[in-house]
Order: C-alpha cells, then sequence, then structure tokens
C-alpha cells in the first residue's frame, strides 16, 4: 500500500449499498429537520389568534374599533330581567363597561369572561342583554352592564373579554379586563337571597 | 447474502420488502377477524362522559302541545328525550342538536330531511324555557330534545337513545382547530317514553 514512503489512496466508485445506505441516510435526516421544524412552528390557531390590549378596572382600553372600560362588577343567585328573575346552576356575574366608539358605528358582539384555566364562558344567552345588537355611534358613550353565568369556583380568576365581531374574533384586536373579583365577595353573591336586577344601557 | 439481496434492483426489492412486512404483520394478528366495536350500554340516569359534553338521559315522553311551539301537521305529536348535558369543551356551545339522536323511532319529520339528518328539531333549556342555549363550561343543564313525529306512526313504548360526541382536531383546508366528526359514542337502551298527552 505504499509506495517510496507515501500512502496510495484508491478512488473507488461507492457500491449501490452504500449508495443506498446514503440516501436513505439523508432522507431521514431530511424528515428529522422538517418534524423538528414544524414542531417549533406557531400552529395555525396560534398565529391568527385576537390581538388582546389588557386594562385593569377603571381604565380605558383600546379594542380598536371602540374603548371600553370596566366601571364595576356585581353578582348575584338571582338575576332580575324584564319582569322576571332567573336562577342559576352557578353564580350571575354583572359586569359594568362604559363603551366608545372611535371612528365609525360599531356593534360590540362578542363579550365573554376567561377563567385562569383557558375556559370561555359567552354572555348569557338566557336572558336578553342590554348590548344586544345595539349599534355605538362614535363619541357616545354608552354605559351598560353584560350578565355572564358562570361555576362559583372560577369567578375569583375571570378576566372580561370584548370584542367587535361576534363569531370569528381572529386577528382583530380584542380588550382583555381581569375584573378582580375576591372569594369573599363570590361568599357574599351566593348568600345574597334578593333579585339583583340588571342596569339597561344608557348614554354616560 | 444479505450483501446480495441488498443489490438487487428496486424494482425487485420492494415488493419482497412489502410481502415480508405483511407476512410479520400475519404473526402478530395482523390478519386476524376484527370485530365491529360495540358501542358501550349506558343505563338511564347515568352519566356519559366525553367531549365535548358529558350526558345523562333521564326519560322520553310525548306530548300533545309544547308552548310556543307549532307542528307541522295537524295530529303530530312532540317525542321529547330529557337528558341533563354538561359542556367539558373549554367554550360555550351552542350545538347541543348534535348530542343526542333516537333514529329507532318511527316516523320522526327531521328523519325525513336531508339537511336535519334525524337532529331534534329544537333544544330547549327547562331553566328559563330558553330555545337553542348556550351552554357553559362546568354547568350541567336539564335539557328537552325535541322531535315532532307523524300521527301515523306508533308512538314506541321504548326507545334507545343514541348519545354523540365531536373531536377536537385540526381543519384539513384552513388549520384550525375545532370540533367534527359528530359519531354516536354510547347508547342508552330501552329507555321507557311517558306517553302525557291525556294528562
Amino acid at each position: 500500500m505504499s509506495d517510496l514512503g507515501r500512502t496510495v489512496v484508491r478512488h473507488r466508485r461507492p457500491s449501490a449499498v452504500r449508495r443506498r445506505t446514503g440516501g436513505a441516510v439523508l432522507v431521514l435526516a431530511a424528515l428529522a429537520v422538517g418534524g423538528l421544524v414544524n414542531s417549533r412552528t406557531p400552529d395555525t390557531d396560534h398565529r391568527e389568534r385576537p390581538f388582546v390590549a389588557t386594562g385593569a378596572v377603571g381604565r380605558s382600553v383600546d379594542a380598536r374599533a371602540f374603548d371600553v372600560t370596566v366601571q364595576g362588577v356585581r353578582g348575584t343567585m338571582k338575576l332580575g330581567r324584564g319582569a322576571n328573575w332567573h336562577d342559576t346552576g352557578g353564580v350571575w356575574v354583572l359586569v359594568r363597561v362604559r363603551l366608545v366608539a372611535r371612528v365609525e358605528p360599531v356593534l360590540v358582539g362578542y363579550a365573554a369572561v376567561r377563567d385562569s384555566a383557558g375556559r370561555t364562558y359567552r354572555a348569557t344567552s338566557r336572558i336578553e342583554q342590554p348590548l344586544d345588537g345595539r349599534t355605538l355611534q362614535p363619541g357616545v358613550a354608552v354605559s351598560a352592564e353584560v350578565a355572564f353565568e358562570v361555576p362559583p369556583a372560577v369567578a375569583p380568576t375571570l378576566a372580561l373579554r370584548l370584542a367587535g365581531p361576534l363569531l370569528d374574533q381572529r386577528m382583530d384586536a380584542m380588550a382583555e379586563v381581569p375584573l378582580g373579583i375576591t372569594a369573599a365577595m363570590v361568599d357574599g353573591w351566593l348568600k345574597d337571597e334578593k333579585i339583583t336586577r340588571l342596569d339597561d344601557a344608557e348614554v354616560a | 447474502m444479505i450483501l446480495r439481496v441488498l443489490q438487487q434492483p428496486a424494482s425487485r426489492l420492494l415488493p419482497a420488502v412489502a410481502a415480508l412486512a405483511l407476512a410479520v404483520s400475519g404473526l402478530f394478528g395482523g390478519w386476524s377477524r376484527v370485530d365491529d366495536p360495540q358501542l358501550p350500554a349506558v343505563a338511564p340516569d347515568t352519566v356519559d362522559e366525553g367531549v365535548p359534553w358529558n350526558v345523562t338521559v333521564t326519560g322520553i315522553r310525548v306530548v300533545a302541545e309544547l308552548p310556543g311551539l307549532d307542528l307541522q301537521n295537524r295530529g303530530d305529536r312532540w317525542v321529547a328525550v330529557l337528558a341533563t348535558v354538561e359542556v367539558t369543551a373549554d367554550e360555550s356551545r351552542n350545538d347541543l342538536a348534535d348530542a343526542v339522536r333516537i333514529p329507532s323511532v318511527a316516523g320522526l319529520l327531521s328523519a325525513e330531511d336531508d339537511l336535519a339528518k334525524g337532529r331534534p328539531e329544537e333544544v330547549i333549556l327547562l331553566r328559563g324555557d330558553v330555545r337553542g342555549p348556550y351552554l357553559n363550561p362546568g354547568l350541567p343543564e336539564k335539557l328537552a330534545f325535541i322531535w315532532e313525529q307523524r300521527a301515523a306512526a306508533a308512538v314506541p313504548k321504548s326507545v334507545t337513545v343514541e348519545i354523540w360526541g365531536k373531536t377536537l382536531r385540526e381543519d384539513s383546508l384552513t388549520g384550525h382547530r375545532s370540533w367534527f366528526d359528530p359519531q354516536v359514542r354510547a347508547t342508552v337502551p330501552d329507555v321507557p317514553v311517558q306517553d302525557r298527552r291525556k294528562a
């Protein structure tokens, strides 16, 4: 193998087995890299999630087409609306909001509360809500209460979520305001046997 | 030997590999006959747990009329499946008409409707008498699932109720996760029917 002290290297064409093995290794490597990239890429729901603007009770939050200020929270076991009252298997949470359309008339189609586990509770459909179908005119502030029905255990973790679109909130602005409900407040609501009437909408 | 096999052209190698895979699969039961899986049977008043809802069928009633609902045909009757439903998904839901079916009952109008496909014509939240309600996660509620039955069809003595569920998965077109593939997941056999038309 040596000639005059130098190593002679022979160049041979790789065998068919080596070529196939090399090809298989390259394919597996490409699949592994693709899988890794895929696993680190945000999924469609994450990529197209709403643009959430978070605020606090008493402070105005910009939801692109309108501003919202949470003015207060009440709770009850018996919700009065119209001539009737409504009981609940959980607890009623009534959130008072002040809304102002920014540039053009706006319908606030989506109202929900979200707990710390990510569960979302829509504004109740058991009653006619004061803001149902109400178009806000630019610059005219409107105050109203929105009623939600939730399990008592999650009430202290709730945050209000409001957005314009009724059905599809992806890739649009959404206001989120933690409601600051305490366990003591919920205990008080659970013991309260009087009927609490939902406030109607009014120009504020 | 192995090297000689691997040096064969792919056109010969692939069928041989496929045949070998089938043979090995057969050794581990791959060719065994598989019986149709039986749906679990649930007794009345027993919770069937699942997603996106838990369902407890509590009874069936036949009534001549319901407040606020009009029969399509004079003389027909309403068949109402009563059930307690708790949403186990993460969001409030109003697709509760997909939760329960009664395909064994003859003469249901919705079974003749290609769009309804056996879904109930109404779902009523008994607390507050609300039609087509949203149910919230973790708050079980009593519901009535309502079908109109033709007058000519017999009133059943007992009915097998199907409980349906759905699957949370990505939409193959848009990639968005949602609830698809409604499918029967359990049955409640022989639920007695209470005929309340004369009461």
